[in-house]
């Protein structure tokens, strides 16, 4: 039997799939772990994919002083993976060579070598690592639609679009480039860009230059203070060899921050795409500079329906355990200083936030691994 | 004389006469457009560039213009610029055209000239080396399979999302009318023990916890009061207990969690960071903690912010 969610989605229940047209995944990045299984409909042609299972297991990969991972945290990873395998194997049936377990860039093989032991020992599969170009590949296939349609036109989506996602340790983003080299094939390329700068340690760096026990209003002043080396010159950096960045048109925007501001803006919006503007930037990094603890206690008594107050009552509780007034502040200045870096307020512009896309990696990957797989 | 040259040309250098014009997307579009093709491609009509392309891809096209990069990967510094224009045709192939303009630090160099073309057809990108060649090539889909081409990635469809009823779709609304969503995750199917676990929704936030300490967890503001843990206990009006995450007992994760609290003048906790303890258990002690409720603290009769710390105990039972 189908089972169904109030938004629309579609999910198969396990029977109903086919176990040789079915693939997993683990993902592990800087946020926690993430599972997935999907079913391909038509690898021959393409994989065609629906998507049968996600989870997101958050769990901060904390590091000791020395910035390796604790034993701690390598363990509940470990754990967590196996877990999520044995769910994989045994509730989805999905056949072990076509699960896969991947390791977000923001990591290498050296930072996690003893988990990648352990996972290895656990269910028999290593840890692959992304490069920052993959992991740009996969983002944009993952979170930026082929084509949209305006009347009865269809254009190309891609082509003209960027992903840009803010983390808690880096600013990522990427698009897709066709390029036609003097000698040799033509390819699309997929730009990845990116900035040492996200939530987390920028919350620091504020806190160091503020000092500790700064109040609401010095930690802005120095938050915007410090955007400059922090964020603006990186980008700047970056723009300067990457100027698709500043001239897509299309910019779809994921991360926490963007998740916690729309939660916090517009939290009856339940678009997978929602669109936002510069507004909403300006709004969202107004209000947490000078009122962090009202923005983040919006009212939520225009919410009509009691099943959409309820689940927005879950995402915003989960903003509230996870920012800070000070994270909050931060984050809001990050996508401020991008915004202005990469003119988003420039005439024909269009953002929207990716409401899924946190799961865009890996559902990408599979669907990359699931096309090169042999078939049943 | 020679003084009114000098003159002259030294206020024509300082208003930029001589200056390369700056390359925005609309002058270098513009300029793209209208090129006459016959400057593009000596045997192609004198027509302007963008009536002649609209006319070849047809009306039904999606035409899109943007200043676009057509160098190489990882090009160092200034690299040449484009104006592009993509089409995507009724019948899902796709034709890009890049026109080069100039470069990206210098600005506008010199007459817009081709670059190079491609046509996407059935996975496969046909490079076209003369801008001649392209209407053969979208005229003649057949014609362009004996051509060297480049298979893609087998990658057409993307992840597909299936709305339940036709509606759906429209429901679901998109960003702009006909916007299709890319992978949208479902819920879970049933609740798994790892569901359990998780703090969040799936569409929920994902922590972005600090990497290491930060000031707010470490010391308070001046104007608010640090209180022991018994003292702030005693003040407590209710008392949430945790959820023990169903995951953490499968994985016999326990133990004692400290969560750092803040408590407003008027009780309520504003701030509650799990700062040790087991990592299955924080989000759980931190939601807990969230849930307390205190008398007011008073210093010399006026209510203060209160920071504290309180310890959640996570044991198995058999």
């Amino acid at each position: 039997m189908a089972l169904s969610s109030n938004t629309g989605w579609r999910i198969l229940a396990a029977e109903e799939t086919d176990k040789g047209h079915l693939h997993g995944g683990i993902e592990i990045d800087p946020e926690g772990i993430k599972a997935a299984v999907i079913q391909v409909s038509d690898a021959d042609q393409g994989a065609g994919a629906k998507v049968v299972f996600t989870e997101e297991f958050n769990v901060a990969l904390r590091r000791d002083q020395d910035g390796r991972f604790t034993q701690e945290v390598v363990k509940t990873a470990a754990r967590a993976i196996q877990e999520y395998h044995t769910i994989i194997r045994q509730q989805y049936e999905v056949p072990a060579q076509q699960i896969y377990v991947i390791g977000s860039s923001d990591f290498d093989a050296s930072d996690l070598e003893q988990l990648a032991k352990e996972v290895r020992s656990n269910i028999g599969a290593g840890i692959a690592f992304l490069s920052a170009e993959s992991e740009a590949r996969l983002n944009v296939i993952g979170t930026i639609p082929r084509r949209y349609k305006e009347g009865e036109t269809w254009f190309d989506n891609r082509s003209q679009s960027v992903v840009i996602d803010i983390g808690s340790i880096k600013t990522k983003g990427a698009y897709q480039q066709y390029r036609q080299p003097l000698v040799g094939a033509p390819y699309y390329d997929f730009v990845a860009v990116e900035i040492p700068t996200g939530i987390a340690n920028f919350t620091d760096e504020i806190n160091r230059a503020a000092g500790e026990n700064a109040g609401v209003n010095k930690f802005a002043t120095s938050a915007r203070a410090l955007s400059g080396s922090f964020i603006k010159a990186p980008l700047r950096g970056e723009l300067k060899r990457k100027p698709g960045l500043e001239y897509r048109k299309k910019i779809y925007l994921n991360g926490a921050i963007v998740r916690a501001m729309m939660t916090l803006l517009h939290p009856d919006d339940r678009r997978p795409l929602v669109p936002l503007t510069m507004e909403d930037i300006d709004v969202f990094h107004e209000r947490a500079v000078t009122s962090p603890q009202a923005l983040l206690n919006p009212n939520l008594s225009r919410i009509r329906s009691d099943e959409i107050r309820k689940e927005v009552e879950k995402e915003l509780e989960a903003v509230k355990i996870s920012f800070t007034t000070k994270n909050l502040i931060a984050g809001a200045e990050i996508l401020k200083s991008i915004a202005s870096e990469c003119n988003f307020q420039e005439e024909g512009k269009k953002i929207f936030y990716a409401r899924f896309s946190n799961m865009s990696l890996i559902s990408s990957y599979l669907l990359l691994r699931a096309a090169d797989a042999p078939q049943p | 004389m020679s003084a009114f040259v000098i003159t002259t040309a030294w206020i024509l250098l300082w208003s930029g006469w001589f200056q390369t014009p700056a390359l925005t997307e609309k002058r270098a579009v513009a300029g793209a457009q209208r090129v006459l093709v016959s400057e593009l491609d000596a045997e192609l009509p004198p027509r302007p560039f963008a009536d002649w392309f609209r006319q070849l891809v047809g009306p039904q096209a999606g035409v899109n213009w943007q200043l676009s990069e057509c160098g190489q990967h990882g090009d160092p510094g200034d690299g040449p610029a484009c104006a592009e224009v993509n089409a995507l045709l009724p019948d899902g192939r796709k034709a890009v055209v890049m026109i080069a303009v100039g470069t990206f630090k210098n600005g506008i160099v010199g007459n817009p000239s081709f670059r190079h073309a491609a046509v996407e057809q059935e996975g496969e990108l046909y490079p076209l080396r003369r801008l001649r060649d392209l209407p053969d090539g979208l005229r003649e889909p057949a014609a362009l399979k004996e051509k060297y081409s480049v298979k893609l990635a087998t990658l057409k469809n993307d992840l597909q999302w299936s709305p339940l009823e036709k509606n759906a779709g429209k429901a679901l609304g998109g960003a702009s009318a006909d916007e299709v969503p890319p992978a949208p995750p479902p819920r879970p199917t049933t609740t798994t023990a790892a569901a359990a676990a998780r703090p969040t929704t799936t569409t929920a936030a994902p922590a972005p916890r600090p990497t290491t300490t930060t000031a707010a967890e470490t010391s308070p503001p001046p104007e608010t009061r640090k209180v022991s843990e018994g003292v702030v206990r005693g003040n407590a009006t209710v008392k949430a207990q945790p959820i023990y995450p169903a995951v953490a007992k499968r994985m016999q994760a326990a133990g004692s969690v400290q969560v750092q609290v803040l408590i407003s003048e008027e009780g309520r906790v504003i701030e509650a960071t799990a700062v040790s303890g087991h990592p299955l258990l924080l989000s759980a002690a931190a939601d807990a903690a969230r849930k307390w409720v205190f008398k007011p603290t008073k210093l010399n009769g006026i209510p203060v912010k209160v920071q504290s710390v309180l310890t959640f105990v996570f044991a198995l039972t058999q």
